[in-house]
C-alpha cells in the first residue's frame, strides 16, 4: 500500500512550494501580473492548509512548510522572523502573515452577484527578476526532503507545488523524475505544477491527458506532475470524479482544491 | 423491563482523550418525570430512557462541544419535541457564543465562520398508556453514525446504513449554520418499533460500524465479538487489535478513527 499513511502531529507532512519568481513573471496576466498570479496562489493554498489544520484554537503540526523561490537566485524564501530556515512547522506559519481585507465575488442566491469583504493572509508578494533555473529548484527541493524524510521516513510524502510560468532555463525533466523518486515508506514524492500563462486556453484543471494544452511547456509540465494516488483521488468525491490517470496539474487555475483530497478530518457533504 | 447499559469511547490512535470529538449521553427517566402525547398514536407515552451518540467532525470548528450539545438536547427530548428546529436553533446559538469567545486569530475565526459539524444516532425507550405491556423504541438519525439492533444473536435492523460499502467519507451531517442544513428533513431517519426481552440495541460511531458490518457480512461472528465487549478495557483492546490488523483489500480492518460504543440489552 502506498500514499496511505496518516498524517498527523505524531507523523506530519510536508509541502515544499516552489516559486518562479523569474524576469518573464512580470508578463501581464488575467489583469494583473503573472508573479501576481503566483503569489495569490500560494498565499490562497496557504490560508486554506492552515484553516484545514486548525483544531479548536490552534493549528495543529500536522505539516511542515518550505518556499523556495527561483530567479535571479534560487533559495529559501520565507522572509520576516522565519528567514533562513527550510521547513517549518505550520503553527508557526499560520502566525506571521500579513491579513488584508479584499473584495470577492459572491453568487448572491438570485441570479446575480454580490461582493463582499474577505480575509486575506499574506506571506507571499509578487517578485520577478533574472532567469528560470527550475531545474536547481527541483534538486535543493530534492536534497532538503532527503534530510526531512530522514527525520519522518514513514510520513505521509512530501507534495511539492511548483508554480511557474512554464518557460525554464533548460529541460528539467530529469531533474524533476530525481525528485519524484526521493521517498518516505508510503511512496515518492508528489510533485504538482501550476501553470500561470499568457496563453488563452481557459482554465484546466487535474487533466488526465495532455491533448488540450496550448503549448509545449504546459505539456512538459503535465508530464513531470505526478499521478494522483488512490486516496486522493477517493477523497476528492463527489466533488471531482477523477480518472485513473489524472496528474497533479492545473493550468491557469489554483490547486486550492487539492488541499481537501488530504485524509486530515473528516468533512462534511455538500448541502 | 429493565435496561442493561455499557459505554465507552475513545480517541484515534496518537490523539489525547481530550481531543475526542465523539459524544455519548444516556439519560434514564423517571416514570413520572416526562411524558408527552404521540399524536400519531393517539395515546400518552412515556420515555424511560434516551441514549444518544453524536460524532463531531474533526475538520471543523470546535467539533467536540457541538457533538456534545447534540446528544445533551437528545437526552433532553429534541427529537420527540414538536420544536424540534427550536431546540436546534438553541444549541446552534450557544456553540456560536462558545466559537465566538475563542476565535482570536484569524484562522480560528475563518474556521468558526465554516462551522461545526456532526452526526448524531439516538434512542429512546417508551411505554404507551393504551399498551403498558409494551416497551416501544423509536430512533432518529442523521449522518453515519449507527445503531443496529439485534436479537437473539442476529441483526435484526441496521439504520441508517446496512452495508460497510455504503461509509463514504463525507457524510451528510448536523450543521451549526443553518443554511448548511437546508434539506435537513429529508436527511433524518425516524424508525419506531417494539422491544422483546433481550434484545440489544448497538450504538456505534462510523468506524466501529463498518468495522461491525463488514466483519459481520465477511465472518459472521460481530455480534459474537461484541458481545464479549463488557469492559471499558475490552473495548479498548479490540479496538487497537482491528485498527493493526488487515482486511483482504490490504486496508486496516478498523479505521483510526474517534470511537464511542453504547450497548443497551432489555432486560
Amino acid at each position: 500500500m502506498v500514499y496511505e499513511a496518516e498524517i498527523s502531529r505524531a507523523n506530519p507532512s510536508c509541502f515544499l512550494f516552489l516559486l518562479d519568481q523569474s524576469g518573464s513573471m512580470q508578463d501581464a496576466w488575467s489583469g494583473t501580473t503573472k508573479a501576481q498570479g503566483v503569489a495569490d496562489a500560494i498565499n490562497r493554498i496557504l490560508q486554506n492548509l492552515i484553516i484545514r489544520c486548525t483544531s479548536g484554537e490552534s493549528v495543529l503540526d500536522r505539516f511542515s512548510i518550505g518556499v523556495i523561490g527561483y530567479g535571479a537566485r534560487v533559495d529559501f524564501a520565507l522572509n520576516s522572523s522565519l528567514a533562513g530556515r527550510k521547513l517549518i512547522p505550520i503553527s508557526e506559519i499560520a502566525d506571521v502573515p500579513r491579513i488584508e481585507t479584499r473584495q470577492k465575488k459572491f453568487p448572491d442566491g438570485a441570479g446575480g452577484i454580490v461582493e463582499q469583504s474577505v480575509t486575506f493572509p499574506v506571506w507571499f508578494d509578487p517578485v520577478a527578476s533574472g532567469s528560470t533555473p527550475m531545474s536547481q529548484a527541483f534538486d535543493l527541493a530534492a536534497q532538503t526532503l532527503k534530510e526531512w524524510l530522514m527525520q519522518y521516513p514513514d510520513s505521509f510524502p512530501p507534495i511539492v507545488i511548483n508554480l511557474t510560468d512554464g518557460e525554464p532555463d533548460k529541460d528539467p525533466s530529469r531533474h524533476a523524475e530525481q525528485l519524484r523518486n526521493v521517498r518516505s515508506n508510503d511512496g515518492g514524492v508528489l510533485l504538482f505544477n501550476i501553470h500561470i500563462s499568457s496563453k488563452d486556453a481557459g482554465k484546466i484543471e487535474f487533466p488526465d491527458t495532455d491533448a488540450k494544452l496550448p503549448d509545449n511547456y504546459a505539456r512538459q509540465l503535465f508530464t513531470m506532475s505526478s499521478l494522483l494516488p488512490d486516496r486522493m483521488r477517493d477523497l476528492a468525491k463527489p466533488d471531482y470524479d477523477f480518472p485513473l490517470n489524472t496528474r497533479g496539474f492545473v493550468f491557469n487555475a489554483d490547486l486550492v482544491g487539492l488541499v481537501n483530497f488530504l485524509d486530515i478530518g473528516t468533512r462534511a457533504a455538500q448541502r | 423491563m429493565e435496561f442493561g447499559v455499557f459505554h465507552h469511547r475513545l480517541p484515534k490512535a496518537g490523539h489525547d482523550f481530550d481531543e475526542c470529538a465523539d459524544n455519548i449521553q444516556i439519560e434514564e427517566l423517571p416514570i413520572d418525570s416526562a411524558y408527552s402525547t404521540d399524536a400519531e398514536a393517539n395515546s400518552t407515552i412515556v420515555p424511560l430512557l434516551r441514549a444518544a451518540i453524536a460524532d463531531g467532525a474533526t475538520d471543523s470548528a470546535f467539533p467536540s462541544y457541538w457533538s456534545a450539545l447534540l446528544v445533551n438536547a437528545y437526552s433532553k427530548g429534541m427529537c420527540e419535541s414538536d420544536s424540534w428546529d427550536d431546540a436546534l436553533a438553541e444549541i446552534r446559538q450557544l456553540w456560536q457564543e462558545h466559537a465566538d469567545a475563542r476565535a482570536k486569530a484569524w484562522y480560528v475565526r475563518e474556521k468558526v465562520v465554516q462551522g461545526a459539524f456532526s452526526t448524531l444516532v439516538g434512542v429512546t425507550f417508551y411505554s404507551r398508556a393504551d399498551r403498558p405491556a409494551e416497551l416501544g423504541w423509536r430512533v432518529c438519525a442523521v449522518g453515519d453514525s449507527c445503531i443496529f439492533i439485534v436479537r437473539e444473536n442476529s441483526l435484526i435492523k441496521s439504520i441508517p446504513i446496512d452495508d460497510f460499502v455504503q461509509f463514504r467519507s463525507r457524510p451528510y451531517l448536523l450543521a451549526t449554520n443553518e443554511q448548511d442544513n437546508l434539506n435537513l428533513e429529508e436527511k433524518l431517519r425516524h424508525h419506531t418499533g417494539v422491544c422483546s426481552t433481550g434484545d440489544q440495541f448497538l450504538l456505534m460511531s462510523d468506524a466501529l460500524a463498518c468495522w461491525f458490518l463488514r466483519r459481520q457480512s465477511q465472518h459472521g461472528d460481530a455480534i459474537l465479538v461484541m458481545n464479549a465487549i463488557v469492559t471499558a478495557e475490552s473495548l479498548e483492546d479490540l479496538v487497537h487489535e482491528q485498527r493493526a490488523a488487515r482486511c483482504e483489500s490490504g486496508y486496516p480492518a478498523m479505521r483510526n478513527d474517534d470511537v464511542a460504543f453504547v450497548r443497551i440489552e432489555i432486560k
